[in-house]
């Protein structure tokens, strides 16, 4: 209820849009050194964007709100870091479809958010500029790698923020800081302008403390562009309630923290009795090669999305500058790439990904939505880095959605050894998600202190 | 025994859009250094293409269907990775490589096979010397035609590039004076075949065959083995170098392009391509000669679609052989001095036809006849009409021309006494003064017979 209460007040002009403007920068000036959520703080564009809306006709469905952006999309004028000293010498030359948007619907971009290097993470930990700290449980990382997108969501930086989600990088920090996050389906949502990590894979997506904020910027953000041909060309839906809601032992298996999974089903339960929900159970074959499916296909098109990054143009060359798991990421990528696997792995990795969609496109014509954990485990402890096949397999809840190329949002769902925990739900269709996201948001806020 | 095969790229000719292949920059030879570029075509970190500009992948399903090429409905994407300072993405987006789907294939065209066709993107300009990159040309549409090693001489290769590029002009699929780069293969007597990259015109093609089939010779015969490898473009000296050898090779790590979807041609729109392609050059020149026609005349007349076409319709309303004198010396005269195309000139044809039929009716003197097509070129009227306006018609009377002739005779009796003694030129001469006199529009037959007639006369008289 929060964005739509501040989203009334700054439409009928009660609450300025300079003066909630000067209060985000005020608390992000105390708070945000040690936060470290905002790399790049957009102090004197913000204003003068707040005092012209101020002077408008207070019309746009995103007026006045304020938008923290992740590092990795293009803001014309602002550093476009990546959270890598890759891009030193690079600011945003043009706007990505999705700013050109929200601008066009009255919102306001605070500035840019920290994340792990080149979104090749999922703590938070690995940018060039410093790990992100989870504001609602310090001693936790805040997840990535959209780790300060969550963060100055959770904290109050900004009243929303766009993340991007190859693997789960909008999920994961959502669940892990508390706040709502949402993956659209593959070409909802067009990439123009969001820097690559694995192009058949990425999707910018919404983070927000509420349903409703995640809802409305999904709404702006959405739909058909030429700039990306990828963008599918059905127009977006108005939200729809779903029906159907299923469990599954597959998912259930890989939880290795069996309190989240018994808080997960919990939930289910209680919020199926609530909305009339039907509860049905559904096996999957195949969501166990995810994690191995996955990790080919981002090394091959990471590697080509970074042969630009040569140190011709934006800054220091790429294995130069970067850290460990990129320099992993890319080193690997070329090894498959090579002419002498015949593109063996890349293929076989598509192929497993296409048996995944396969299978979620046969399941969401029995149900509607499907309800898991967001990561099998708590937030690891910052600094307490995991090994890298650890740190893989902490993504085997979020991976299949990318795969299928389907949708998924992460509403909070309680606390665990007070540390958040995000009840993920995939869907078939993005207003079938963003209905049944609602529902659990409703339940929640009624249930929740 | 010589095996030659060509890689030819080309710059496809966007008459309709004007722009590059994934962005709608505009397409301009003459513009400043990076004034037309975004964020596509200078690669921008998070820049995404456009699907692929329409007009360049109907130009290269033409030149596909042209070159008799199966042509794949899929149109699939990849990225081929190099590392230069040319190349803003690190990688080029092109049809061919590895796994890839030509567009055309198993193709053959005068006896050469066909092996694809494709559609890529060309990279920036690189300045060595300064370091300059123009990103210009960027994203310029490019055909890519790979012939079989089918060629046994560099003769027969001039020939057939020089006949290929008139029939890629005939669909405007190609412009002729756009110019080619060649990746040429040589390979003599069974020797492993040896790669000429990036040689840029038909003569230096032509050359760095000759070279090579010498060097590959010398080689052999100083006792050393040819060995499959790529060589430089020649040099100012027209020398090649070694490049690379093939453990070597580049690995241009192809993958489908993942920011693109699968293109499928829908099977109307082939058909509907292939009913506008026009009759090949080479079939157009053995239909004239058989109208006829020289081989120099039916050569010339189908060297240009616009011309040959026009020929055509002519050719059905009046003698083929005075349409051919007309057309290829006194029209293609009048249109090189215009320093436009043909099809630029916007030549009303049924006037030129008109024109023509006076012609061949003998109405007008072949003198007016030229004056009239010069005009023409300039406005469109009908010719019929003037000449009957003017008085320019044909005069053929001999009480009229008789006339002339006697006056002529009587003021240069020194040309009369140089025919008299032999010398038929003098006659030409007299012939001159009595066309001046009718302002071109005597019957040169009817005067010549006149002035024979009088000087004999005025003979048997002394």
């Amino acid at each position: 209820m929060v964005t739509q209460e501040l989203l009334e007040n700054l439409k009928t002009g009660k609450l300025s849009c300079v003066e909630h403007v000067r209060t985000q920068l005020a608390l992000i000036k105390k708070e945000n050194p040690r936060i470290n959520a905002f790399l790049y703080v957009a102090e004197k564009e913000a204003l003068v964007r707040a005092l012209e809306l101020d002077k408008g006709s207070r019309k746009g469905k995103l007026f006045g709100l304020t938008l923290g952006v992740k590092a990795n999309i293009n803001v014309q004028g602002m550093p476009i870091s990546c959270a890598s000293r890759t891009l030193d010498a690079y600011k945003g030359t043009y706007n990505a479809d999705v700013i050109e948007r929200i601008i066009a619907e009255g919102g306001i971009v605070l500035g840019m958010t920290n994340m792990d290097e080149f979104a090749c993470g999922i703590s938070g930990e690995t940018s060039a500029f410093g790990p992100t700290i989870n504001p609602v449980a310090p001693k936790r990382v805040p997840g990535g790698s959209s780790s300060g997108s969550a963060a100055a969501v959770a904290v109050g930086f900004c009243d929303l923020a766009l993340g991007s989600d190859t693997g789960g990088s909008i999920r994961n920090p959502a669940s892990h800081c508390g706040i709502v996050g949402m993956k659209p389906s593959y070409g909802r949502v067009s990439r123009y302008g969001l820097i690559d990590l694995s192009m058949s894979l990425d999707q910018i997506g919404p983070l927000a403390p509420d349903t409703f904020g995640c809802a409305l910027l999904f709404d702006v953000i959405a739909g058909r562009s030429e700039n990306d041909p990828m963008t599918l060309s059905e127009p977006v839906h108005v939200q729809q309630l779903p029906k159907t809601i299923a469990l599954s032992p597959a998912f259930e298996a890989l939880c290795t923290d069996k309190k989240i999974y018994r808080l997960i089903k919990e939930k289910v339960l209680a919020v199926a009795k609530e909305k009339h929900l039907k509860l049905v159970e559904l096996d999957f074959r195949y969501v166990t090669l995810a994690v191995q499916a996955y990790y080919p296909i981002v090394y091959t098109e990471f590697f080509s999305g970074t042969r630009k990054f040569d140190g011709r143009r934006y800054g220091r060359r790429i294995e130069e500058a970067c850290n460990e798991e990129v320099l992993r990421r890319i080193l690997g990528g070329r090894i498959i790439s090579c002419a002498e696997h015949e593109g063996r792995y890349y293929r076989k990795a598509l192929r497993a990904a296409r048996a995944i969609r396969d299978e979620f496109e046969k399941a969401f014509k029995i149900v509607d939505l499907l309800a898991m954990p967001t990561t099998p485990e708590l937030p690891h402890l910052l600094g307490k880095l995991p090994s890298p096949e650890a740190a893989y397999a902490y993504d085997a809840f979020t991976i299949p959605a990318n795969l299928a190329g389907i949708c998924a949002g992460v509403v909070p769902c309680g606390l665990i050894d007070k540390v958040p925990v995000g009840l993920q739900l995939y869907a078939g269709r993005d207003h079938t998600l963003l209905g049944g996201m609602g529902m659990f948001g409703q339940h929640l806020n009624n249930t929740m202190p | 025994m010589v095996k030659i095969g060509l890689e030819i790229h080309g710059y496809l000719a966007m008459n309709r859009t004007r722009q590059k292949l994934f962005c709608c920059c505009p397409i301009a030879a003459d513009a400043l250094p990076n004034t037309i570029v975004c964020p596509r075509c200078t690669g921008q970190p998070g820049s995404k293409p456009m699907l692929p500009n329409g007009e360049a992948v109907e130009k290269v399903l033409a030149c596909s269907l042209m070159l008799d090429c199966t042509v794949n409905r899929k149109l699939i994407f990849q990225r081929k990775h190099y590392d230069w300072p040319d190349l803003p993405k690190g990688y080029q987006m092109t049809i061919s490589g590895s796994y890839s789907h030509p567009v055309g294939e198993h193709g053959s065209y005068l006896d050469i096979g066909i092996r694809e066709c494709h559609l890529e993107e060309d990279p920036a300009r690189w300045d060595p010397e300064t370091g300059l990159v123009d990103y210009n040309r960027s994203g310029y549409p490019l055909i890519e035609i790979v012939t079989e090693p089918d060629f046994t001489s560099s003769e027969q290769v001039k020939l057939w590039l020089e006949s290929l590029l008139t029939t890629l002009s005939y669909i405007k699929a190609v412009s002729r004076n756009a110019g080619i780069k060649c990746d040429v293969n040589v390979s003599t007597d069974h020797h492993p075949r040896v790669e000429i990259k990036n040689v840029n015109s038909i003569r230096a093609i032509v050359a760095a065959i000759d070279g090579e089939i010498r060097r590959q010779h010398d080689a052999v015969t100083s006792g050393e083995k040819v060995f499959s490898h790529t060589r430089s473009p020649p040099d100012a000296h027209g020398m090649t170098h070694f490049m690379r050898s093939k453990e070597t090779a580049l690995d241009y790590m192809f993958i489908p392009e993942p920011d693109l979807p699968v293109l499928h041609i829908p099977e109307d729109l082939l058909v509907s391509i292939q009913k506008t392609l026009p009759e090949k050059p080479h079939l157009k020149v053995v239909k004239f000669q058989k109208m006829g026609l020289s081989p120099i005349d039916a050569r010339i007349l189908a060297s240009d679609l616009a011309l040959a076409e026009l020929f055509e319709r002519v050719a059905k309303v009046i003698n083929p052989i005075l349409a051919a004198k007309w057309l290829r010396h006194e029209l293609l005269k009048v249109v090189n001095a215009s320093e436009k195309a043909l099809h630029e000139l916007g030549l009303d044809e049924g006037y030129i036809i008109e024109l023509l039929q006076m012609v061949e009716k003998k109405e007008v003197t072949d003198q007016i006849a030229a004056q009239l097509l010069l005009q023409l070129t300039e406005k469109s009227f009908s010719p019929r009409a003037y000449v009957a306006r003017q008085g320019l018609g044909i005069i053929s009377k001999e009480d009229e021309l008789g006339v002339l002739a006697e006056k002529v005779i009587a003021e240069n009796q020194s040309a009369v006494k140089d025919y008299l003694a032999g010398e038929e030129k003098a006659l030409n001469f007299l012939m001159g003064k009595v066309m001046a006199l009718s302002k071109g529009k005597a019957k040169p037959d009817t005067v010549k017979m006149l002035l024979k007639q009088r000087i004999a006369h005025g003979q048997n008289k002394d």
